[in-house]
């Protein structure tokens, strides 16, 4: 199934097979597979080791008596500082993919080793100091506080990591700088453009330096532009943190510019 | 756990959220509860302000009139309908004591005439015709019979009785008492000591066996202690406060027996001669009134006749003397008495001889009757005097009505000085009057003045008033150790009741009051219960998602509980400011509008117009307020923890899903 998720060396081959020549659908396969392995190889020379590993990871969700398998025998190994696109329509199990690495919801089966910890054996409380410690979130919706301002907005998480007051204020002024906001530090959410809100919501995720990023169609919500400067943003995050980012998306472009896309169909990779 | 400030951050956030859903909140709880701050400040105050006045009225003494409880039997049949047996009974002493008469005469060599002997029975022309004629009789109670039969029960009934002083003093030791006050009643019999309406004397009550009912009407005679004359010789320390200011006129006749009479009494007898107008109906008039009544009657003199029994007695047989002189003027049959008297020229004069024609052996026998009487004991000298009262004080009585079941009439009672209807004098004042000898005199010799002279009063039955330093040690005395006044069938000792103010009504309002608030607290509980429930489980419902979040980037759930704990901390807070302003704001709205009409009325009930104690509906200092204020959080807390409950164990993801 084609969709706008779908990469440009898949709708080649589909379309050469469409049209009964075989040989172009190879090699346009062929090369598919060969730009992720060697975007799969970059990734290998820069990072050094596995930083999350998913092994044969099921999730099914029960509705009543209906039964919903979400995610089907998933295995997967994410390194350290790599750049992960998971596409894949919706219902395809993305979100739930990216919730399951975070520690937010348990597997039904498999498990998922983050830095060496196979978070479904913490309790409520360390996946809680797993998340603030390990993980930062980024979400479509970029949830900031609307009451807050912008500065006090990004300090969130540390409050929970219970960081002192002024070293929290130093970390969120350079945070502030590095997604250029300055001058909004003291807006509120409202006050902000699309983009600008979720460059707070960055800064917010990287305030307690977590070694994984976990953004869940950071530009789901914004316009070309905006989305671009994100994924630009984004990078230079890995650059200079060396953070593992793992993205959930639906536009092509932006899984595109990841390391590596993991595309997701019906629960499988595929 | 996430720190204190930091929670604070985020709650105080989370307030600015559902801002309509929190200040419907704030504002219907907060009005609930205000009406209770409002109650609790305004009822403390009155309560305050009243035992404020009960304290500057009688010096922080707490008092309670004691009556000993006496059968019936002991303190004296009924002057009407006696008994057959009692009949009887009386009969035969009568006889018993004109034989000792006859024999005590005989052995002095003495003429004796059984008819010089006052009968034991007279006859009851209103006695119903159906009793058989020789029950249709009513007890003379002047008679020196009764006198002895009432001397023998009481002496009799004093040997066992358990109301005596002493006993009274071991019980009101158990409980503090600090002093001891027997008054003494001078409640004259009819005609004995009338008052001078306007420094006359109407000689025809004389002739009279009872009040006519016009004057009962009129002069209210069987209301007013001044027109019947019956004084109550008080402690001055417990009409202090009624006392007057020493004027010019009180300076000038500073010999006039000293008297306390009432606001009503003033009116009634001395209002139209010194001008002094009706008690106002409007409170803000009566402070004003009262100061005019007080000025015009301070050191106000007014006159009694006393007259014994002889001396009424000889007047009656005169005014007979020259009506029938009167009536037989142009009879040439009529034979003019022997001894005739003028009435007397001046209000409590004496008999003036008009004609004395009786012979020497007339004039002898006469002689020989008072001796031998005199001899008997059966002589009495004829006595009149005149008795001036001077007003030194006056009690403010609220004038009240039968019907009690009213808001008028329970304010009135509260303020009730409780000292009864009389006319009083302070025993110091009294005392320290060269001039009231006389009246001392007449009390000591006339066994018809003074009541409490009997057996009980010398064994030290009766009345009493007893001082305690504190309201609970009076309050416990007259709950333990006696019956109320209103209790016929009293099996205790004595009759107890508040004396002074009416301090126990106040305390009762007090509980009253409190039993109220109780009820009300529980009933606005629970409704503000229910209003903060629903508000906190709608604003928690609708930040799962917020939460949600907050667990996302590692929020522990006690971090999420924290956040909420201090934003209903603040929900409650934001209550509480609001109730405690609209209830000080009531309160004080409620002390502007009546506090000046409040401090008038009170003031002039408890006769302290000089003294400047303030009447305030305010008190800041109750308890009740401080636990009022905790319960606000409290009962938030309470609402809020299911909620907060349901939204700590709720699986974040579940929230994050719902997106």
């Amino acid at each position: 199934m084609l969709d706008r998720n779908t990469h440009p060396k898949e709708i080649d081959a589909f379309l050469a097979l469409f049209n009964g020549d075989s040989t172009s659908a190879i090699q346009a396969i062929q090369e598919y597979s060969d730009q992720t392995k060697r975007r799969s190889y970059d990734f290998v020379k820069k990072g050094s080791d596995t930083i999350i590993s998913i092994s044969t990871l099921s999730k099914t969700y029960k509705i009543g008596k209906q039964q919903t398998d979400v995610l089907d025998n998933i295995s997967l190994n994410i390194n350290r500082g790599e750049f992960i696109a998971i596409t894949g329509a919706s219902g395809s199990g993305k979100s739930t993919l990216l919730q399951l690495i975070g520690g937010l919801d348990h597997p039904t089966s498999g498990s998922v080793v983050v830095n060496g910890v196979d978070i479904n054996h913490l309790n409520d409380a360390e996946r809680s100091a797993f998340r603030n410690q390990t993980i930062g979130f980024i979400f479509q919706f970029f949830y900031l506080q609307p009451f807050l301002k912008i500065a006090k907005n990004i300090e969130v998480p540390g409050m929970f990591a219970r960081i002192p007051r002024r070293e929290r204020r130093v970390r969120a002024q350079k945070l502030i700088e590095q997604v250029k906001l300055q001058d909004q530090q003291s807006h509120l959410p409202k006050q902000l453009s699309g983009g600008q809100i979720q460059r707070t919501a960055i800064a917010r995720a990287l305030l307690n330096n977590p070694k994984i990023i976990l953004a869940d169609e950071p530009t789901g919500n914004l316009d070309s532009t905006n989305s671009q400067l994100i994924i630009d943003l984004l990078k230079e995050v890995r650059k200079d943190s060396g953070a593992t980012i793992v993205l959930v998306t639906h536009n092509p472009d932006i899984a595109a510019q990841a390391d590596r896309e993991i595309r997701l169909v019906d629960g499988a990779i595929v | 756990m996430i720190g204190f400030l930091d929670a604070a951050t985020l709650a105080q956030a989370k307030l600015h959220t559902k801002r309509l859903l929190l200040l419907s909140t704030i504002i219907v709880s907060g009005l609930l509860f205000a009406t209770l701050f409002a109650a609790v400040i305004i009822s403390g105050g009155i309560t305050k302000s009243i035992n404020n006045y009960t304290q500057a009225a009688l010096d922080g003494k707490y008092l309670v009139k004691s009556t000993p409880v006496i059968p019936q039997s002991v303190s004296g049949p009924s002057r009407i309908n006696p008994s057959n047996d009692l009949i009887q009974e009386l009969t035969a002493l009568q006889t018993d004591y004109i034989a000792s008469q006859k024999s005590l005469a005989a052995r002095l060599k003495l003429p004796f005439d059984p008819s010089t002997i006052p009968p034991i029975l007279e006859q009851d022309s209103l006695a119903s015709k159906t009793l058989p004629e020789a029950s249709r009789v009513m007890i003379n109670l002047d008679s020196p019979v009764f006198k002895q039969y009432l001397q023998l029960l009481q002496q009799n009934y004093v040997k066992v009785a358990k109301n005596k002083l002493s006993d009274l003093k071991n019980i009101g030791v158990k409980y503090g008492a600090t002093n001891y006050f027997q008054n003494e009643y001078a409640s004259p019999t009819f005609q004995t000591m009338t008052y001078l309406k306007d420094g006359n004397e109407d000689l025809s009550w004389l002739s009279q066996t009872e009040p006519a009912s016009s004057d009962a009407s009129v002069y209210g005679y069987t209301t007013s202690s001044v027109r019947n004359s019956t004084y109550t010789f008080i402690d001055s320390s417990l009409v202090q406060r009624f006392i007057l200011p020493v004027n010019k006129k009180r300076q000038e006749q500073s010999s006039a027996i000293p008297v306390v009479i009432t606001t009503k009494e003033a009116i009634d007898l001395f209002g139209s001669q010194l001008h002094i107008q009706a008690e106002p109906t409007t409170v803000s008039q009566r402070v004003a009134w009262l100061k005019d009544l007080q000025n015009k009657i301070n050191g106000f003199t007014y006159s009694t006749c006393y007259r014994n029994s002889s001396d009424s007695a000889a007047i009656n047989q005169a005014i007979q003397t020259l009506s029938a002189i009167e009536a037989n003027k142009n009879s040439s049959s009529y034979i003019l008495p022997s001894l005739i008297y003028n009435l007397p020229a001046t209000a409590c004069g004496g008999l003036a001889v008009k004609s004395d024609t009786r012979t020497t052996a007339e004039k002898d026998a006469a002689a020989q009757q008072i001796a031998t009487n005199l001899a008997l004991g059966t002589y009495q000298t004829p006595v009149h005097q005149l008795l001036q009262f001077q007003i030194v004080g006056v009690i403010p009585v609220a004038q009240t009505t039968d019907t009690a079941a009213n808001v008028q009439s329970f304010i009135t009672s509260l303020f009730n000085t409780q000292y009864g209807v009389g006319a009083m004098i302070p025993i110091e004042m009294y005392n320290s009057l060269p001039a009231a000898e006389q009246y001392k005199n007449i009390l000591q010799n006339d066994t018809t003045m003074l009541h409490n002279t009997d057996e009980l009063h010398q064994a030290g039955i009766d009345e009493t008033i007893i001082s305690f330093a504190s309201l609970n040690k009076a309050r416990a005395f007259i709950n333990n150790e006696g019956c109320p006044p209103s209790q016929d069938d009293c099996a205790k000792p004595f009759i107890l009741e508040p004396y002074g103010t009416n301090y126990l009504l106040i305390d009762s309002l007090q509980n009253t009051i409190n039993a109220t608030l109780r009820v009300a607290f529980f009933v606005i509980a629970t409704i503000a219960t229910i209003i903060i429930w629903f508000m906190i489980s709608r604003i928690i419902s609708d930040s799962r998602h917020e939460t949600a979040i907050f667990r996302a980037m590692g929020a522990r759930r006690h971090d999420i509980a924290a956040i909420y704990t201090v934003y209903t901390f603040g929900v409650a807070c934001r209550i509480l400011l609001f109730a405690i302003s609209i209830g000080v704001l009531l309160a004080y709205s409620l002390q502007i509008a009546l506090g000046g009409e409040a401090t008038d009325y009170a003031q002039s009930s408890y006769g302290l117009t000089s003294q400047g104690v303030n009447f305030s509906f305010i008190n800041l200092e109750s308890p009740l307020l401080l636990w009022l204020g905790l319960s606000i959080p409290l009962i938030s807390y309470i609402a809020a923890f299911p909620a907060l409950i349901r939204n700590v164990r709720r699986n974040p993801i579940n929230d994050l899903r719902d997106e």
